[in-house]
């Protein structure tokens, strides 16, 4: 296998100016790497002699499985044949070591990354060369960094290996480039304006460049508009953790789980992302699963018929004891007039429960203390009750303001059953891990 | 008959089968060394990156290393004799830079990579692969070293280097037995009477003396249980199989098929590149070319893949029907290539 090395590449003049057996050469040369690399006027005069390459003036596809990253690259030499800025696919896989075939300067990033982001389940991970199978190897060991600036590939090497340590697959809409500082998180990187242009040319819709390069950033933006979308990642002081300076690119980045995806690929990916789009997952995607989980955990002897709770901002929460407990009938208090994110929450629910054959009733609560909501409360509450026996209906003290709740509670009839959801919580935010709910439940004396 | 000397090994298996080929070696390391001279000389005031100068000074090497019938063969016995004296003009000068790029401890841990990989029994492929890639490297690092004691400069600290290297291979010779096809040819292309010649360059050739010699105990004791992997160059796996799905907008993952072939005096190469088949590929090409150019004397000459015959066009080019050819691979037909009406074999070369 022969080394690649710029020499080879530099000689030539404009690509216009080749002939279609040096264009090809040039192809044959770089090989699987030709499409990502080579002016596209190049692939298409190599084209021209040899229709094969017809294929490689297409867009190839980005790595997109779990433990897929690409290095967003530029050169800081003019090579005529080449892009200025280029891609090198790469892919993250467990238990091997780093293909020796990797610029050099990538396989010293790549070893920076796992010290960086060590993996609590011991698993080695080694950086490949993201290589289409029926195509032959190609040694770049001998790419120096003057031309590379690999350091630029930290966050998309450092995103990738989170990712695929989760089994989850990257975005090939979100692309970044950003290099590591020991003090800020994130340093600057070199020949954005080359970059952005590959990333819109390729159809990148986010690209995450370090807040450093904020003036060539909002300079490439004034003369090309906002598509991809430019995002800043912030530095940070003090002692900078990487997964935590990447959150808003990991939550971009990381794609959601398909429908044949585990329940446990689906938490973990719960996890990875911001806590809205967490939540919104949570909803569309986890709620039926958490709430046979639930069910299965429930007292054999608690199977009330009526449900009574107060609404929160959060649906998933809400609806959960009803369609865990499959009641017939649902009477869900909210402090009126209502905000609208508990509208809609409400509006949320209702549809959630009616689609499930389960009748809902809305009640707004005027009074401003515990004393009051508790009176208003009980009235409600015995109308729509009427003559269930209280073993058959239960109160869920779980959502909801902690004033509505407890007047909740004082409302419930004796006998009736009351429940709270126990959950854990995972660091730092405190987000509910889904899955990990369960119901105390018990009779009101 | 004349001795061909301890880097030859009739009894090999790949030396016997004719598989390996040492001409087509030098007229590659030739062609490299020219042009990278070429590039590295066309800025007079400056001197060449590194790398660059690594990568020549181990060509020089290598070549001067090489049986003059070899060199002769590339029809460039002159250019190669007028950038020899040029080369050695710049050798002290060169070195410096040369120097600073051998990575001794790095080879090790490499070394060691590959022997991990050997144990986890990886891709033969791949092994292969590694194994010459890391082999050549140890070549050009121990060239390197030879050319700074010849300009009176050794260095001290990559001459230890060195030495735990050879400790390292000498320990491990089984590791780069799946490069044994290469380092046959490799051994072919050293010239016999090299300790004669120069007893400090015949060094660098130890290696390969030491490697042959265990393939051949291997093969005396195992017998040739396995056929490397340039038999490879000539099968069809990979060859892109009919598609329903008209995937026409993306390239599939896959990538692109291709194959090489050499003609008999190493001067002109055919290559096959095939994609996948889709509506408007019927047809897949086989492009003919001396170096970067039209080779005259094949247009118009019949050619053969796989049994199924063509015409080299005005471009060089020829032609084959997707169909016919898979018909041939069903049929059992070797994916060979032959030229001319004489129907002449040229050799399938594995893709450097």
């Amino acid at each position: 296998m022969t080394r690649l090395n710029w020499h080879s590449l530099e000689g030539d003049g404009a690509p216009e100016a080749l002939s279609t057996r040096r264009a090809a050469r040039l192809v044959e040369a770089l090989g699987w790497l030709a499409p990502w690399w080579l002016r596209p006027e190049v692939l298409r005069r190599a084209a021209q002699l040899q229709p094969a390459y017809e294929d490689y003036t297409r867009r190839p596809r980005l790595p997109v499985r779990p433990g897929g990253c690409w290095a967003l690259l530029a050169r800081g030499r003019e090579v005529p044949v080449l892009r200025p800025a280029f891609v090198l696919p790469l892919a993250w896989e467990p238990g091997i070591n780093d293909d020796p075939h990797l610029p050099g300067p990538l396989g010293e990033l790549a070893a920076a990354v796992r010290r960086q982001l060590p993996d609590e389940g011991g698993r080695a991970w080694g950086l490949r060369l993201a290589r289409p199978a029926r195509e032959r190897p190609i040694d770049l060991s001998g790419l120096d960094d003057d031309l590379l600036g690999a350091g630029s590939a930290w966050a998309s090497l450092a995103g990738g290996l989170l990712l695929a340590r989760d089994g989850l697959a990257p975005s090939d809409r979100v692309w970044a480039s950003a290099a590591w500082d020991e003090n800020y998180g994130v340093g600057r990187v070199d020949r954005l304006g080359a970059k952005l242009d590959l990333a819109a040319e390729w159809g990148a819709e986010q690209v995450f460049v370090p807040a450093q390069n904020q003036p060539e950033a909002s300079a490439w933006r004034d003369s090309h508009g906002d598509r991809p979308a430019v995002r800043l990642l912030a530095p940070v002081n003090g002692r900078p953790v990487p997964a935590r300076v990447l959150e808003p690119y990991l939550d971009e980045l990381g794609v959601e789980p398909g429908p044949e995806a585990s329940f446990e690929a689906c938490v973990r990916y719960h996890a990875r992302v911001s806590r809205r789009r967490a939540n919104d997952f949570a909803w569309r995607r986890l709620q039926g699963e958490v709430v046979e989980r639930c069910r299965a955990l429930l007292p054999r002897d608690c199977r009330p018929t009526h449900l009574v709770t107060v609404v929160g901002h959060e649906p998933a929460v809400v609806a959960l004891a009803p369609a865990a407990l499959r009641a017939r009938r649902v009477l869900l208090f909210y402090k009126a007039p209502p905000e609208p994110a508990i509208s809609r929450a409400l509006e949320a629910v209702r549809e959630c429960l009616s689609a499930q054959g389960i009748d809902c009733t809305a009640a707004g609560l005027t009074g401003d203390c515990v004393a009051d909501q508790e009176r208003e409360m009980g009235q409600v509450v015995a109308d729509f009750l009427g003559d269930v026996p209280a073993g058959q209906s239960a109160f869920d003290l779980t959502p909801g303001w902690k004033s509505l709740t407890l007047a909740l509670q004082a409302a419930a009839p004796a006998g009736a059953w009351l429940l709270y959801c126990q959950h854990r919580q995972r660091e730092p935010d405190t987000r509910v891990i889904p899955g990990s709910q369960r119901y105390d439940c018990w009779r009101k004396g | 008959m004349n001795d061909p000397g301890p880097y030859i090994r009739d009894a090999l298996l790949a030396t016997r089968a004719g598989l390996t080929d040492p001409a087509l070696l030098v007229d590659l390391w030739l062609d490299r060394f020219l042009d990278l001279l070429a590039a590295c000389t066309s800025l007079p005031d400056e001197a060449p990156a590194p790398e660059a100068a690594y990568e020549l000074i181990g060509l020089f090497g290598r070549l001067t290393r090489c049986r003059p019938a070899l060199i002769d063969a590339t029809g460039r016995g002159p250019a190669w004799d007028e950038a020899a004296v040029a080369m050695q003009g710049r050798l002290a000068a060169w070195l410096p830079q040369a120097l600073r790029v051998p990575n001794p401890d790095g080879w090790l841990a490499e070394a060691g990579d590959l022997a991990d990989a050997c144990d986890d029994a990886g891709p033969e492929e791949e092994l292969a692969g590694w194994a010459e890639q890391l082999l050549t490297d140890l070549d050009d690092a121990e060239l390197v070293a030879w050319a700074a004691r010849r300009e009176g400069a050794p260095d001290a600290a990559l001459e230890e280097g060195l030495a735990r290297c050879d400790a390292w291979l000498r320990l491990n010779l089984d590791r780069f037995f799946p490069a044994g096809v290469f380092v046959q040819g490799l051994g072919q292309t050293i010239r016999p009477d090299l300790p004669g010649l120069d007893l400090g360059l015949a060094a660098t050739a130890d290696k390969v003396v030491v490697l042959l010699d265990a393939l051949e105990d291997s093969q005396e004791r195992m017998g040739p249980v396995r056929l490397p992997v340039a038999i490879l160059t000539e099968s069809w796996e990979g060859f892109p199989e009919p598609s329903l799905a008209l995937a026409a907008a993306t390239p599939v993952a896959e990538g692109l098929f291709s194959r090489r072939w050499r003609s008999p005096s190493g001067a002109l190469e055919a290559r096959l590149v095939a994609g996948p088949d889709r509506p408007g590929t019927d047809r897949v090409r086989v492009v003919f070319a001396a170096g970067d150019e039209l080779p005259a004397s094949l247009v118009g000459q019949p050619v053969w893949l796989a049994g199924q015959e063509a015409v080299i066009d005005a471009d060089g080019a020829a032609d084959f029907p997707r169909q016919a050819l898979l018909a041939a691979r069903a049929a059992g037909e070797p994916l060979a290539l032959r030229v001319g009406e004489q129907r002449q074999p040229w050799r399938a070369v594995r893709d450097e």
